[in-house]
């Protein structure tokens, strides 16, 4: 009886932590700003347009699925505005929720505060304190090379920063790019990786970059 | 060469140059568009409901009836006769986001529009509009305009067909007009009404981001969205103005 009882003890002391890396916060939505005009590059909290990929995070009551582009003016005056549509959002929320599943963080759901979906976010690299996740479909695609049809450039990476003393989480939604995709140092993929966002990733008019915070959630 | 070249050939240089006009706006105007876009893309309307088949007819009866007092009025001081000053207004169970006015006495709404706006203001002024299109009987020198064109095509030997492609061109270059000169009288009766312009103003914001363009080309019958919601900025400061 003894021994089973030191077993025991000893098997709660040795067992991995779960609860380490678990991952339940709410974080606000997301503060942005529309910029219309082309020619200006998108500073930090600015985006071209609240598509469907990101109105999830944002701060909007709708989202768009049409940009119309249109230039005024002649040579060095011409201007490009770009208009966006607007759907409502089936079912906006002032926030959204992020949770690991598992004891894991290498996997995420993330709450959709615009359709009230949850989504699978897979962990794409860990950078210092930051843990970088893409969508697990988009992440999917690009490990098979089915990169074909994707733009990339829509589909963000979540990023999640340590935790602060006082148990805010500083979070960063940005565009995709090539350096953050590191699975691990032998991942073959890293050379390889045929998607080449160069184009837009190097492109400060279409870049884009949202930082936000999220708090852990009480139970 | 024949006149059937040579007018298509009058109609390519004119519409150049039209569209040369047009793109060369002056810089005021162009920021004036950017400021409207920015306003436009970080601006939300107010959530629509869906309504019923019923209460949508009903709503434009009532809106109908509202406006058509002040209406009246303007019948009276410009010496329009009673039957030129009557008007059926129905709604069409259809999705798109659209209104016109019809023959010589009708209006119809698609049903699409009523469940896409949150305010019987936003309503008022698309009803307004309408109306103002048969006060100023654009119906009518829509129709006329093809028909003197279709005949004068077929006169000149150049077909009915080019005739009638010559007028629509020309007239869809004055459509753009027609639509701004609807607006102002739709702003007037409204207002006059008692309607609430800047819940009014929605209807044209909702509009704006549905068509994207910030400017429409000589040969499009409507005004861009963001440049008739320019438009309408111009309009009601002036009837402040003036007040």
């Amino acid at each position: 009886m003894n021994r089973i009882l030191l077993c025991l003890a000893l098997l709660v002391f040795f067992a991995p932590d779960s609860d380490a890396k678990k991952i339940d916060l709410e974080c606000d939505a997301l503060d942005y700003r529309v910029e219309s005009q082309l020619n200006l590059p998108l500073q930090e909290g600015s985006v071209r347009s609240a598509t469907y990929s990101i109105a999830g995070f944002l701060n909007a009551d709708s989202y768009a699925l049409k940009v119309t582009i249109q230039c005024e003016g002649k040579a060095e005056e011409k201007v490009c505005i770009a208009i966006s549509d607007s759907n409502y959002c089936p079912n906006p929320q002032a926030s959204f929720r992020i949770r690991s599943v598992g004891g894991s963080d290498q996997n995420l759901m993330v709450k959709n505060r615009c359709t009230g979906e949850w989504a699978k976010y897979s962990k794409i690299s860990s950078i210092g304190t930051t843990q970088n996740y893409l969508h697990d479909e988009v992440a999917f695609q690009l490990k098979n090379q089915i990169y074909s049809g994707i733009n990339i450039a829509d589909k963000p990476i979540l990023s999640l920063h340590e935790r602060s003393e006082d148990g805010v989480v500083a979070i960063k939604v940005a565009s995709f790019t090539r350096d953050l995709w590191r699975v691990n140092e032998f991942d073959p993929l890293v050379g390889i990786l045929k998607v080449n966002p160069e184009n837009y990733e190097k492109d400060e008019h279409r870049r884009f970059t949202l930082n936000g915070k999220c708090a852990q959630r009480n139970k | 060469m024949s006149f059937k070249r040579c007018s298509v050939l009058a109609i390519t240089i004119f519409g150049f140059f039209m569209e040369l006009a047009v793109v060369s706006a002056s810089t005021e105007d162009i920021q004036k568009k950017i400021d409207l876009a920015n306003y436009v893309n970080n601006n939300q309307a107010p959530r629509p409901s869906i309504k019923l088949a019923a209460e949508a007819r009903e709503l434009v009866t009532e809106i109908h009836f509202r406006v058509f007092d002040v209406v009246k009025e303007i019948c009276i001081e410009e010496e329009i006769k009673a039957r030129d000053c009557t008007w059926s207004a129905r709604v069409e169970l259809l999705p798109g986001f659209q209104a016109f006015a019809f023959r010589a006495n009708e209006i119809v709404i698609h049903s699409g529009l009523i469940d896409k706006i949150s305010y019987d203001d936003e309503l008022a002024f698309v009803i307004a509009h309408e109306i103002a299109h048969h006060l100023y009987n654009h119906v009518a020198k829509k129709r006329n305009g093809m028909f003197v064109g279709a005949v004068l095509g077929a006169l000149t030997g150049a077909g009915a067909g080019t005739g009638a492609t010559i007028a629509s061109l020309v007239l869809q270059s004055k459509s753009s007009a027609m639509e701004i000169r609807a607006d102002e009288m739709a702003v007037k009766i409204i207002e006059e009404a008692g309607y609430d312009l800047a819940k009014a103003r929605f209807v044209l914001l909702r509009m704006a981001k549905l068509d994207g363009r910030s400017r429409a080309t000589i040969l499009e019958s409507h005004p861009a969205g963001l440049e008739r919601l320019l438009a309408f900025d111009q309009l009601v400061a002036q009837e402040r103005g003036t007040r």
